[in-house]
Protein backbone atom coordinates (compact mmCIF):
# COMPACT_ATOMS: atom_id res chain seq x y z
CA UNK A 1 0.00 0.00 0.00
CA UNK A 2 1.39 3.37 -0.96
CA UNK A 3 1.18 6.50 1.16
CA UNK A 4 -0.76 9.55 0.03
CA UNK A 5 1.38 12.11 -1.81
CA UNK A 6 2.97 14.89 0.26
CA UNK A 7 1.02 18.10 0.47
CA UNK A 8 1.68 20.71 -2.18
CA UNK A 9 3.50 18.34 -4.51
CA UNK A 10 2.77 18.39 -8.24
CA UNK A 11 1.59 15.41 -10.22
CA UNK A 12 4.07 12.51 -10.27
CA UNK A 13 6.31 12.16 -13.30
CA UNK A 14 7.44 8.80 -14.64
CA UNK A 15 10.18 9.96 -16.97
CA UNK A 16 10.65 8.28 -20.31
CA UNK A 17 14.15 9.47 -21.36
CA UNK A 18 14.25 7.48 -24.60
CA UNK A 19 10.99 8.91 -25.91
CA UNK A 20 11.89 12.39 -24.68
CA UNK A 21 15.21 12.35 -26.56
CA UNK A 22 13.51 11.03 -29.69
CA UNK A 23 10.86 13.74 -29.63
CA UNK A 24 13.36 16.50 -28.88
CA UNK A 25 15.29 15.45 -31.95
CA UNK A 26 12.21 15.09 -34.18
CA UNK A 27 10.67 18.39 -33.13
CA UNK A 28 13.94 20.35 -32.88
CA UNK A 29 12.93 22.87 -35.55
CA UNK A 30 9.43 23.50 -34.19
CA UNK A 31 10.22 25.74 -31.24
CA UNK A 32 8.36 23.25 -29.09
CA UNK A 33 8.02 23.14 -25.31
CA UNK A 34 8.37 19.73 -23.70
CA UNK A 35 6.75 18.46 -20.54
CA UNK A 36 5.17 15.45 -18.91
CA UNK A 37 1.63 14.23 -18.31
CA UNK A 38 2.57 11.60 -15.70
CA UNK A 39 4.03 8.93 -17.98
CA UNK A 40 3.80 10.48 -21.42
CA UNK A 41 5.85 13.25 -22.96
CA UNK A 42 3.93 16.35 -24.03
CA UNK A 43 5.07 18.43 -26.99
CA UNK A 44 3.58 21.91 -27.20
CA UNK A 45 4.01 23.31 -30.71
CA UNK A 46 2.92 26.71 -32.11
CA UNK A 47 -0.60 26.33 -33.45
CA UNK A 48 0.36 27.42 -36.99
CA UNK A 49 2.54 24.34 -37.25
CA UNK A 50 0.22 21.78 -35.65
CA UNK A 51 -0.72 20.12 -38.96
CA UNK A 52 2.93 19.87 -39.91
CA UNK A 53 3.72 18.45 -36.47
CA UNK A 54 0.88 15.94 -36.81
CA UNK A 55 2.10 14.85 -40.26
CA UNK A 56 5.55 14.33 -38.80
CA UNK A 57 4.16 12.27 -35.91
CA UNK A 58 2.30 10.02 -38.33
CA UNK A 59 4.80 9.84 -41.17
CA UNK A 60 8.19 9.81 -39.43
CA UNK A 61 9.76 6.35 -39.35
CA UNK A 62 10.88 6.81 -35.74
CA UNK A 63 7.45 7.93 -34.50
CA UNK A 64 4.80 6.26 -36.73
CA UNK A 65 1.92 7.48 -34.56
CA UNK A 66 -0.92 6.28 -36.76
CA UNK A 67 -3.54 6.08 -33.99
CA UNK A 68 -5.24 9.13 -32.49
CA UNK A 69 -6.35 7.99 -29.05
CA UNK A 70 -8.15 11.15 -28.07
CA UNK A 71 -8.39 14.85 -28.79
CA UNK A 72 -9.33 17.08 -25.89
CA UNK A 73 -9.88 20.81 -25.65
CA UNK A 74 -9.26 22.46 -22.27
CA UNK A 75 -10.08 26.02 -21.32
CA UNK A 76 -7.42 27.60 -19.13
CA UNK A 77 -7.83 31.10 -17.65
CA UNK A 78 -5.72 32.67 -20.38
CA UNK A 79 -5.96 30.29 -23.32
CA UNK A 80 -7.51 27.27 -24.98
CA UNK A 81 -5.41 24.18 -25.35
CA UNK A 82 -5.98 21.24 -27.66
CA UNK A 83 -4.25 17.97 -26.70
CA UNK A 84 -3.75 15.20 -29.22
CA UNK A 85 -3.05 11.86 -27.55
CA UNK A 86 -1.15 9.71 -30.01
CA UNK A 87 -0.19 6.06 -30.13
CA UNK A 88 1.81 3.98 -32.54
CA UNK A 89 0.22 0.60 -33.27
CA UNK A 90 3.45 -0.71 -34.80
CA UNK A 91 6.02 0.64 -32.33
CA UNK A 92 3.86 0.66 -29.21
CA UNK A 93 4.76 4.08 -27.85
CA UNK A 94 2.77 7.17 -27.05
CA UNK A 95 3.03 10.88 -26.59
CA UNK A 96 0.87 13.97 -26.47
CA UNK A 97 0.91 16.82 -28.96
CA UNK A 98 -0.45 20.17 -27.80
CA UNK A 99 -1.38 23.47 -29.36
CA UNK A 100 -2.50 26.68 -27.67
CA UNK A 101 -4.89 29.32 -28.92
CA UNK A 102 -5.40 32.69 -27.24
CA UNK A 103 -8.90 33.55 -26.04
CA UNK A 104 -9.15 36.52 -28.38
CA UNK A 105 -8.53 34.35 -31.43
CA UNK A 106 -9.72 30.83 -30.63
CA UNK A 107 -8.71 29.00 -33.78
CA UNK A 108 -6.50 25.97 -34.35
CA UNK A 109 -5.88 24.30 -37.73
CA UNK A 110 -7.73 21.02 -38.15
CA UNK A 111 -5.86 17.71 -38.27
CA UNK A 112 -8.67 15.77 -39.99
CA UNK A 113 -6.44 15.54 -43.07
CA UNK A 114 -3.94 13.55 -41.00
CA UNK A 115 -6.24 11.34 -38.89
CA UNK A 116 -9.85 10.98 -40.01
CA UNK A 117 -10.67 10.06 -36.41
CA UNK A 118 -10.18 13.70 -35.39
CA UNK A 119 -13.44 14.63 -37.11
CA UNK A 120 -16.00 14.33 -34.33
CA UNK A 121 -13.58 15.31 -31.57
CA UNK A 122 -12.98 18.61 -33.33
CA UNK A 123 -16.67 19.19 -33.97
CA UNK A 124 -17.30 18.60 -30.29
CA UNK A 125 -14.52 20.97 -29.24
CA UNK A 126 -15.83 23.58 -31.61
CA UNK A 127 -19.44 23.57 -30.41
CA UNK A 128 -18.75 23.14 -26.68
CA UNK A 129 -15.74 25.49 -26.37
CA UNK A 130 -16.03 27.73 -29.40
CA UNK A 131 -12.61 26.81 -30.73
CA UNK A 132 -12.70 26.98 -34.53
CA UNK A 133 -10.77 24.16 -36.13
CA UNK A 134 -9.92 25.85 -39.40
CA UNK A 135 -9.95 23.64 -42.45
CA UNK A 136 -12.38 21.12 -40.95
CA UNK A 137 -14.66 19.92 -43.76
CA UNK A 138 -17.91 19.91 -41.77
CA UNK A 139 -17.80 21.95 -38.58
CA UNK A 140 -21.50 21.67 -37.70
CA UNK A 141 -23.05 21.07 -34.31
CA UNK A 142 -22.66 17.47 -33.18
CA UNK A 143 -24.10 17.04 -29.69
CA UNK A 144 -26.14 20.23 -29.40
CA UNK A 145 -29.12 21.00 -31.57
CA UNK A 146 -28.49 23.14 -34.62
CA UNK A 147 -30.39 26.16 -33.31
CA UNK A 148 -28.50 26.31 -29.99
CA UNK A 149 -27.56 29.97 -29.83
CA UNK A 150 -23.97 31.12 -29.98
CA UNK A 151 -22.93 30.20 -26.44
CA UNK A 152 -20.43 27.52 -25.51
CA UNK A 153 -21.58 25.26 -22.65
CA UNK A 154 -18.22 23.85 -21.61
CA UNK A 155 -16.67 27.27 -21.01
CA UNK A 156 -16.18 28.14 -17.38
CA UNK A 157 -18.43 31.20 -17.60
CA UNK A 158 -21.43 29.20 -18.80
CA UNK A 159 -23.65 28.66 -15.75
CA UNK A 160 -24.90 25.19 -14.80
CA UNK A 161 -28.43 26.46 -14.38
CA UNK A 162 -28.80 27.82 -17.87
CA UNK A 163 -31.17 25.75 -19.94
CA UNK A 164 -31.96 26.18 -23.59
CA UNK A 165 -34.96 24.13 -24.57
CA UNK A 166 -35.35 22.78 -28.00
CA UNK A 167 -38.71 23.76 -29.41
CA UNK A 168 -40.03 23.58 -32.96
CA UNK A 169 -40.29 27.39 -32.97
CA UNK A 170 -36.58 27.75 -32.18
CA UNK A 171 -35.67 25.31 -34.90
CA UNK A 172 -37.96 27.01 -37.46
CA UNK A 173 -36.61 30.45 -36.62
CA UNK A 174 -33.08 29.14 -37.04
CA UNK A 175 -33.95 27.58 -40.40
CA UNK A 176 -35.54 30.83 -41.55
CA UNK A 177 -32.50 32.84 -40.52
CA UNK A 178 -30.34 30.43 -42.47
CA UNK A 179 -32.58 30.82 -45.52
CA UNK A 180 -32.50 34.60 -45.23
CA UNK A 181 -28.73 34.61 -44.97
CA UNK A 182 -28.55 32.73 -48.23
CA UNK B 1 -47.07 -0.39 -72.89
CA UNK B 2 -43.43 0.27 -73.79
CA UNK B 3 -40.89 0.42 -71.01
CA UNK B 4 -39.54 3.88 -70.45
CA UNK B 5 -35.78 3.85 -70.48
CA UNK B 6 -35.24 7.51 -69.83
CA UNK B 7 -37.00 7.74 -66.49
CA UNK B 8 -35.44 10.43 -64.33
CA UNK B 9 -34.59 9.07 -60.90
CA UNK B 10 -33.62 10.99 -57.79
CA UNK B 11 -31.97 9.81 -54.60
CA UNK B 12 -34.29 9.41 -51.67
CA UNK B 13 -33.55 10.43 -48.10
CA UNK B 14 -34.62 7.95 -45.46
CA UNK B 15 -34.66 9.00 -41.84
CA UNK B 16 -33.95 6.25 -39.30
CA UNK B 17 -34.39 7.15 -35.67
CA UNK B 18 -34.11 8.67 -33.13
CA UNK B 19 -36.99 6.41 -32.11
CA UNK B 20 -36.24 3.24 -34.00
CA UNK B 21 -35.80 -0.20 -32.46
CA UNK B 22 -32.70 -1.04 -34.46
CA UNK B 23 -30.74 2.05 -33.48
CA UNK B 24 -30.12 0.79 -29.92
CA UNK B 25 -31.19 3.97 -28.22
CA UNK B 26 -31.68 7.49 -29.45
CA UNK B 27 -29.48 7.46 -32.49
CA UNK B 28 -30.60 8.92 -35.78
CA UNK B 29 -29.10 8.34 -39.18
CA UNK B 30 -30.18 9.85 -42.45
CA UNK B 31 -29.65 7.42 -45.29
CA UNK B 32 -29.43 8.59 -48.88
CA UNK B 33 -30.65 5.68 -50.93
CA UNK B 34 -30.67 4.75 -54.57
CA UNK B 35 -33.30 2.03 -54.78
CA UNK B 36 -32.27 -0.38 -52.04
CA UNK B 37 -28.63 0.71 -52.02
CA UNK B 38 -27.28 3.15 -49.48
CA UNK B 39 -25.24 5.88 -51.14
CA UNK B 40 -24.60 8.10 -48.13
CA UNK B 41 -25.09 8.06 -44.37
CA UNK B 42 -25.20 10.99 -42.04
CA UNK B 43 -25.27 10.06 -38.34
CA UNK B 44 -26.93 12.48 -35.93
CA UNK B 45 -26.11 12.13 -32.26
CA UNK B 46 -26.65 14.16 -29.13
CA UNK B 47 -30.18 13.15 -28.18
CA UNK B 48 -28.89 11.82 -24.86
CA UNK B 49 -26.38 14.59 -24.19
CA UNK B 50 -26.43 15.36 -20.47
CA UNK B 51 -23.28 17.39 -20.16
CA UNK B 52 -21.51 14.79 -18.03
CA UNK B 53 -18.13 16.41 -18.61
CA UNK B 54 -19.43 19.76 -17.41
CA UNK B 55 -21.03 18.19 -14.34
CA UNK B 56 -17.71 16.54 -13.50
CA UNK B 57 -16.22 20.00 -13.00
CA UNK B 58 -18.70 20.70 -10.22
CA UNK B 59 -18.90 17.42 -8.30
CA UNK B 60 -16.20 15.88 -6.12
CA UNK B 61 -14.30 12.75 -7.01
CA UNK B 62 -16.59 10.39 -5.17
CA UNK B 63 -19.74 11.85 -6.69
CA UNK B 64 -18.32 11.68 -10.20
CA UNK B 65 -18.19 7.90 -10.02
CA UNK B 66 -21.99 7.93 -10.11
CA UNK B 67 -21.90 10.03 -13.29
CA UNK B 68 -19.58 7.55 -14.95
CA UNK B 69 -21.96 4.70 -14.14
CA UNK B 70 -24.44 6.35 -16.42
CA UNK B 71 -22.24 6.73 -19.48
CA UNK B 72 -22.04 3.26 -20.92
CA UNK B 73 -24.91 1.79 -18.93
CA UNK B 74 -24.15 -1.76 -20.02
CA UNK B 75 -20.64 -1.82 -18.61
CA UNK B 76 -20.83 0.33 -15.50
CA UNK B 77 -17.84 -1.19 -13.70
CA UNK B 78 -15.54 -0.55 -16.65
CA UNK B 79 -16.54 3.11 -16.75
CA UNK B 80 -16.02 3.59 -13.05
CA UNK B 81 -12.64 1.95 -13.40
CA UNK B 82 -11.59 4.38 -16.14
CA UNK B 83 -12.25 7.35 -13.91
CA UNK B 84 -10.84 6.10 -10.61
CA UNK B 85 -7.71 4.79 -12.33
CA UNK B 86 -7.19 8.16 -14.03
CA UNK B 87 -7.38 9.87 -10.64
CA UNK B 88 -5.03 7.26 -9.14
CA UNK B 89 -2.58 7.79 -11.98
CA UNK B 90 -2.60 11.52 -11.35
CA UNK B 91 -2.06 10.97 -7.62
CA UNK B 92 0.63 8.34 -8.14
CA UNK B 93 -1.06 5.75 -5.95
CA UNK B 94 -2.19 2.18 -6.44
CA UNK B 95 -5.11 0.31 -4.98
CA UNK B 96 -4.25 -2.62 -2.66
CA UNK B 97 -3.80 -5.96 -4.37
CA UNK B 98 -7.09 -7.43 -3.23
CA UNK B 99 -9.00 -4.41 -4.53
CA UNK B 100 -7.26 -4.80 -7.88
CA UNK B 101 -8.34 -8.42 -8.12
CA UNK B 102 -11.90 -7.54 -7.20
CA UNK B 103 -11.86 -4.89 -9.92
CA UNK B 104 -10.55 -7.34 -12.52
CA UNK B 105 -13.19 -9.94 -11.66
CA UNK B 106 -16.07 -7.47 -11.72
CA UNK B 107 -14.88 -5.76 -14.91
CA UNK B 108 -14.50 -9.06 -16.73
CA UNK B 109 -17.91 -10.24 -15.54
CA UNK B 110 -19.29 -6.95 -16.79
CA UNK B 111 -17.62 -7.57 -20.13
CA UNK B 112 -19.38 -10.93 -20.35
CA UNK B 113 -22.76 -9.47 -19.45
CA UNK B 114 -22.27 -6.66 -21.98
CA UNK B 115 -21.32 -9.10 -24.74
CA UNK B 116 -24.33 -11.22 -23.81
CA UNK B 117 -26.51 -8.17 -24.27
CA UNK B 118 -24.88 -7.66 -27.65
CA UNK B 119 -25.53 -11.29 -28.51
CA UNK B 120 -29.21 -10.97 -27.75
CA UNK B 121 -29.71 -7.66 -29.51
CA UNK B 122 -27.64 -8.65 -32.51
CA UNK B 123 -29.63 -11.81 -33.00
CA UNK B 124 -32.76 -9.67 -33.01
CA UNK B 125 -31.13 -7.30 -35.54
CA UNK B 126 -30.49 -10.07 -38.04
CA UNK B 127 -33.88 -11.68 -37.50
CA UNK B 128 -33.60 -14.30 -34.75
CA UNK B 129 -36.54 -12.91 -32.85
CA UNK B 130 -36.64 -13.94 -29.25
CA UNK B 131 -34.34 -16.93 -28.98
CA UNK B 132 -31.01 -15.13 -28.88
CA UNK B 133 -32.47 -12.53 -26.53
CA UNK B 134 -33.57 -15.27 -24.14
CA UNK B 135 -30.14 -16.91 -24.26
CA UNK B 136 -28.27 -13.67 -23.73
CA UNK B 137 -30.51 -12.34 -20.99
CA UNK B 138 -30.54 -15.58 -19.03
CA UNK B 139 -26.80 -15.21 -18.45
CA UNK B 140 -26.98 -11.46 -17.95
CA UNK B 141 -29.53 -11.95 -15.21
CA UNK B 142 -27.37 -14.38 -13.20
CA UNK B 143 -24.37 -12.06 -13.53
CA UNK B 144 -26.42 -9.13 -12.32
CA UNK B 145 -27.60 -11.08 -9.32
CA UNK B 146 -23.97 -11.61 -8.40
CA UNK B 147 -23.31 -7.88 -8.87
CA UNK B 148 -26.23 -7.11 -6.61
CA UNK B 149 -24.81 -9.34 -3.89
CA UNK B 150 -21.51 -7.43 -4.04
CA UNK B 151 -22.57 -3.83 -4.56
CA UNK B 152 -26.24 -3.73 -3.62
CA UNK B 153 -27.28 -2.46 -7.04
CA UNK B 154 -28.03 -4.21 -10.29
CA UNK B 155 -26.71 -1.58 -12.65
CA UNK B 156 -25.63 1.76 -11.17
CA UNK B 157 -23.13 0.37 -8.70
CA UNK B 158 -20.93 3.32 -7.57
CA UNK B 159 -18.68 0.65 -6.14
CA UNK B 160 -15.16 1.65 -7.13
CA UNK B 161 -13.42 4.35 -5.12
CA UNK B 162 -10.26 6.27 -5.81
CA UNK B 163 -7.69 3.99 -4.19
CA UNK B 164 -9.84 0.91 -3.78
CA UNK B 165 -13.38 -0.36 -3.64
CA UNK B 166 -16.34 0.51 -1.44
CA UNK B 167 -16.55 -2.74 0.54
CA UNK B 168 -15.19 -6.25 0.53
CA UNK B 169 -16.97 -9.05 -1.29
CA UNK B 170 -19.66 -10.87 0.71
CA UNK B 171 -19.15 -14.31 2.22
CA UNK B 172 -19.35 -17.06 -0.33
CA UNK B 173 -18.53 -14.77 -3.24
CA UNK B 174 -15.81 -17.04 -4.63
CA UNK B 175 -18.09 -20.07 -4.55
CA UNK B 176 -20.95 -18.17 -6.20
CA UNK B 177 -18.63 -16.80 -8.88
CA UNK B 178 -17.18 -20.26 -9.51
CA UNK B 179 -20.64 -21.72 -9.93
CA UNK B 180 -21.58 -18.86 -12.26
CA UNK B 181 -18.51 -19.50 -14.41
CA UNK B 182 -19.24 -23.18 -14.94
CA UNK B 183 -22.77 -22.24 -15.94
CA UNK B 184 -21.46 -19.54 -18.29
CA UNK B 185 -19.10 -21.99 -19.97
CA UNK B 186 -22.02 -24.24 -20.86
CA UNK B 187 -24.19 -21.40 -22.09
CA UNK B 188 -21.50 -19.86 -24.29
CA UNK B 189 -21.40 -23.16 -26.17
CA UNK B 190 -25.19 -23.01 -26.49
CA UNK B 191 -25.02 -19.48 -27.87
CA UNK B 192 -22.28 -20.58 -30.22
CA UNK B 193 -24.40 -23.45 -31.53
CA UNK B 194 -27.43 -21.22 -32.10
CA UNK B 195 -25.88 -18.47 -34.25
CA UNK B 196 -22.23 -18.79 -35.24
CA UNK B 197 -22.55 -21.35 -38.03
CA UNK B 198 -26.18 -20.69 -38.80
CA UNK B 199 -26.68 -20.47 -42.57
CA UNK B 200 -29.00 -17.45 -42.44
CA UNK B 201 -26.81 -15.66 -39.93
CA UNK B 202 -23.75 -16.23 -42.11
CA UNK B 203 -25.56 -14.92 -45.18
CA UNK B 204 -26.58 -11.76 -43.36
CA UNK B 205 -23.22 -10.98 -41.76
CA UNK B 206 -20.35 -12.41 -43.80
CA UNK B 207 -18.76 -9.82 -46.10
CA UNK B 208 -21.15 -7.14 -44.84
CA UNK B 209 -19.75 -3.88 -43.49
CA UNK B 210 -16.13 -4.82 -43.93
CA UNK B 211 -13.47 -2.23 -43.12
CA UNK B 212 -9.74 -2.54 -43.69
CA UNK B 213 -7.26 -2.51 -40.84
CA UNK B 214 -5.64 0.69 -42.12
CA UNK B 215 -8.97 2.53 -42.25
CA UNK B 216 -10.00 1.26 -38.83
CA UNK B 217 -6.77 2.53 -37.27
CA UNK B 218 -7.10 5.85 -39.07
CA UNK B 219 -10.58 6.35 -37.65
CA UNK B 220 -9.31 5.43 -34.21
CA UNK B 221 -11.59 2.42 -33.86
CA UNK B 222 -10.90 0.14 -30.94
CA UNK B 223 -12.05 -2.94 -29.11
CA UNK B 224 -13.68 -5.90 -30.86
CA UNK B 225 -14.38 -3.74 -33.93
CA UNK B 226 -10.66 -3.12 -34.44
CA UNK B 227 -9.56 -6.63 -33.52
CA UNK B 228 -12.05 -8.01 -36.06
CA UNK B 229 -9.81 -6.38 -38.71
CA UNK B 230 -6.84 -8.36 -37.42
CA UNK B 231 -5.13 -5.59 -35.45
CA UNK B 232 -3.89 -7.06 -32.17
CA UNK B 233 -4.60 -4.02 -30.05
CA UNK B 234 -6.02 -4.56 -26.61
CA UNK B 235 -5.19 -2.06 -23.88
CA UNK B 236 -5.09 -4.89 -21.35
CA UNK B 237 -2.10 -6.21 -23.28
CA UNK B 238 -0.34 -3.20 -24.81
CA UNK B 239 -0.55 -1.01 -21.69
CA UNK B 240 -1.36 -3.44 -18.88
CA UNK B 241 -3.20 -2.01 -15.91
CA UNK B 242 -4.51 -3.65 -12.72
CA UNK B 243 -3.17 -7.21 -12.64
CA UNK B 244 -3.87 -8.19 -16.24
CA UNK B 245 -0.23 -9.04 -16.97
CA UNK B 246 -0.41 -11.88 -14.42
CA UNK B 247 -3.02 -13.87 -16.31
CA UNK B 248 -2.72 -16.16 -19.27
CA UNK B 249 -5.19 -15.44 -22.04
CA UNK B 250 -5.47 -14.90 -25.79
CA UNK B 251 -6.66 -12.06 -27.96
CA UNK B 252 -9.14 -13.33 -30.53
CA UNK B 253 -8.52 -11.74 -33.92
CA UNK B 254 -10.73 -11.58 -37.00
CA UNK B 255 -9.52 -11.57 -40.57
CA UNK B 256 -11.82 -9.54 -42.78
CA UNK B 257 -13.25 -6.95 -40.41
CA UNK B 258 -16.84 -7.70 -41.43
CA UNK B 259 -19.92 -8.08 -39.22
CA UNK B 260 -19.39 -11.78 -38.67
CA UNK B 261 -15.83 -11.22 -37.49
CA UNK B 262 -17.00 -8.57 -35.03
CA UNK B 263 -19.61 -10.98 -33.70
CA UNK B 264 -17.15 -13.85 -33.46
CA UNK B 265 -14.48 -11.79 -31.69
CA UNK B 266 -17.01 -10.83 -29.00
CA UNK B 267 -18.17 -14.38 -28.45
CA UNK B 268 -14.58 -15.56 -28.21
CA UNK B 269 -13.81 -12.75 -25.76
CA UNK B 270 -16.45 -14.15 -23.44
CA UNK B 271 -14.44 -17.39 -23.29
CA UNK B 272 -11.23 -15.46 -22.62
CA UNK B 273 -12.90 -13.41 -19.89
CA UNK B 274 -14.04 -16.60 -18.21
CA UNK B 275 -10.43 -17.81 -18.27
CA UNK B 276 -9.22 -14.53 -16.73
CA UNK B 277 -11.81 -14.64 -13.94
CA UNK B 278 -10.97 -18.26 -13.12
CA UNK B 279 -7.30 -17.37 -12.68
CA UNK B 280 -8.13 -14.22 -10.74
CA UNK B 281 -10.35 -16.13 -8.31
CA UNK B 282 -7.48 -18.54 -7.64
CA UNK B 283 -4.85 -15.83 -7.16
CA UNK B 284 -6.96 -13.34 -5.18
CA UNK B 285 -5.21 -12.58 -1.88
CA UNK B 286 -6.72 -11.49 1.40
CA UNK B 287 -5.98 -8.02 2.67
CA UNK B 288 -7.10 -4.42 2.73
CA UNK B 289 -9.34 -3.06 -0.02
CA UNK B 290 -8.75 0.67 0.25
CA UNK B 291 -5.58 2.76 0.18
CA UNK B 292 -5.60 5.83 2.44
CA UNK B 293 -6.23 8.69 0.03
CA UNK B 294 -9.17 10.70 1.17
CA UNK B 295 -9.05 13.25 3.99
CA UNK B 296 -12.51 13.86 5.40
CA UNK B 297 -13.88 12.01 2.40
CA UNK B 298 -12.40 14.38 -0.17
CA UNK B 299 -9.89 13.29 -2.77
CA UNK B 300 -7.49 16.00 -3.93
CA UNK B 301 -5.14 15.04 -6.76
CA UNK B 302 -2.16 17.37 -7.28
CA UNK B 303 -2.00 19.96 -10.05
CA UNK B 304 -1.39 18.23 -13.36
CA UNK B 305 -2.90 16.16 -16.10
CA UNK B 306 -3.16 12.48 -16.94
CA UNK B 307 -4.70 10.38 -19.68
CA UNK B 308 -5.69 6.90 -18.66
CA UNK B 309 -7.21 4.32 -20.94
CA UNK B 310 -8.79 0.99 -20.19
CA UNK B 311 -10.24 -1.75 -22.34
CA UNK B 312 -14.03 -1.59 -22.11
CA UNK B 313 -16.29 -4.18 -23.73
CA UNK B 314 -16.70 -1.69 -26.59
CA UNK B 315 -13.09 -0.66 -26.89
CA UNK B 316 -10.68 1.86 -25.52
CA UNK B 317 -12.26 3.99 -22.82
CA UNK B 318 -10.09 7.00 -22.16
CA UNK B 319 -10.29 9.62 -19.44
CA UNK B 320 -8.27 12.81 -19.72
CA UNK B 321 -8.17 14.38 -16.30
CA UNK B 322 -6.85 17.87 -15.58
CA UNK B 323 -6.63 18.84 -11.93
CA UNK B 324 -5.97 22.20 -10.35
CA UNK B 325 -5.48 20.68 -6.91
CA UNK B 326 -9.06 21.20 -5.74
CA UNK B 327 -11.69 18.68 -4.72
CA UNK B 328 -13.28 18.78 -8.19
CA UNK B 329 -11.43 18.16 -11.44
CA UNK B 330 -10.65 21.16 -13.64
CA UNK B 331 -11.55 19.32 -16.79
CA UNK B 332 -12.56 15.77 -17.65
CA UNK B 333 -12.65 14.60 -21.23
CA UNK B 334 -14.26 11.23 -21.80
CA UNK B 335 -13.21 9.29 -24.85
CA UNK B 336 -16.01 6.80 -25.37
CA UNK B 337 -15.20 3.88 -27.63
CA UNK B 338 -18.68 3.91 -29.18
CA UNK B 339 -18.29 7.60 -30.04
CA UNK B 340 -15.18 6.90 -32.06
CA UNK B 341 -16.33 3.62 -33.59
CA UNK B 342 -19.46 5.34 -34.83
CA UNK B 343 -17.35 7.72 -36.94
CA UNK B 344 -16.53 4.83 -39.28
CA UNK B 345 -20.20 3.95 -39.82
CA UNK B 346 -20.43 5.83 -43.10
CA UNK B 347 -17.41 4.09 -44.56
CA UNK B 348 -18.84 0.68 -43.65
CA UNK B 349 -22.41 1.23 -44.77
CA UNK B 350 -22.12 2.96 -48.14
CA UNK B 351 -22.75 0.51 -50.96
CA UNK B 352 -24.77 -1.95 -48.92
CA UNK B 353 -28.53 -2.52 -48.74
CA UNK B 354 -30.80 -0.67 -46.31
CA UNK B 355 -31.42 -3.89 -44.39
CA UNK B 356 -27.65 -4.28 -43.98
CA UNK B 357 -27.38 -0.82 -42.43
CA UNK B 358 -29.21 -2.24 -39.41
CA UNK B 359 -26.88 -5.24 -39.24
CA UNK B 360 -23.78 -3.05 -39.53
CA UNK B 361 -24.92 -0.60 -36.86
CA UNK B 362 -25.76 -3.53 -34.57
CA UNK B 363 -22.32 -5.05 -35.08
CA UNK B 364 -20.68 -1.86 -33.77
CA UNK B 365 -22.53 -2.42 -30.49
CA UNK B 366 -22.92 1.25 -29.61
CA UNK B 367 -24.31 2.57 -26.35
CA UNK B 368 -25.70 6.06 -26.77
CA UNK B 369 -25.13 7.02 -23.16
CA UNK B 370 -21.44 6.97 -23.93
CA UNK B 371 -21.65 8.49 -27.40
CA UNK B 372 -23.57 11.54 -26.22
CA UNK B 373 -22.23 11.80 -22.65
Amino acid sequence: MSAPPPKGAGAPVKADPKMEALLKEAYASFGATFGYAVDEVTVLVPRERIVEAARLAKGDDRLKCDYLRCLAVVEYPDKFQASYMLWSTSLGHKFMLKADAPKSDAAIPSVTSVWRGADWHEREGSELFGVTFTGHPNLKHLLLFDAFDGKFPMRKDFPYEEVQDWTPEVELRWLKEKEDAR
Amino acid sequence: MPVEHDLRTVDMLLNMGPQHPSTHGVFRMVLRIDGERVTDVEPHIGYLHRGSEKLCERENYRQIVTLFDRLDYLSNFNNELGFVMAAEKLMGIEAPERAQFIRVILCELNRISSHMMFYGAYGADVGVFGTSFMYGFRERETIQQLFESVTGARMMHSYFRVGGVFQDTPDGFEAAAGKLLSQLKRSVEECDRLLTKNEIFLERTRGVGAISAADAVDYGMSGPCLRACGVAQDVRLIEPYLTYNRFDWDIPLGKKGDCWDRYWVRLEEVRQSIAIIEQALKLMPKGPIQAPVAKFGFVKPPVGEAYFRAENPRGEFGVYLVSDGKTSPYRVKIRGPSFVNLMALRQMTVGHYIADAVVILGSLDIVLGEVDR
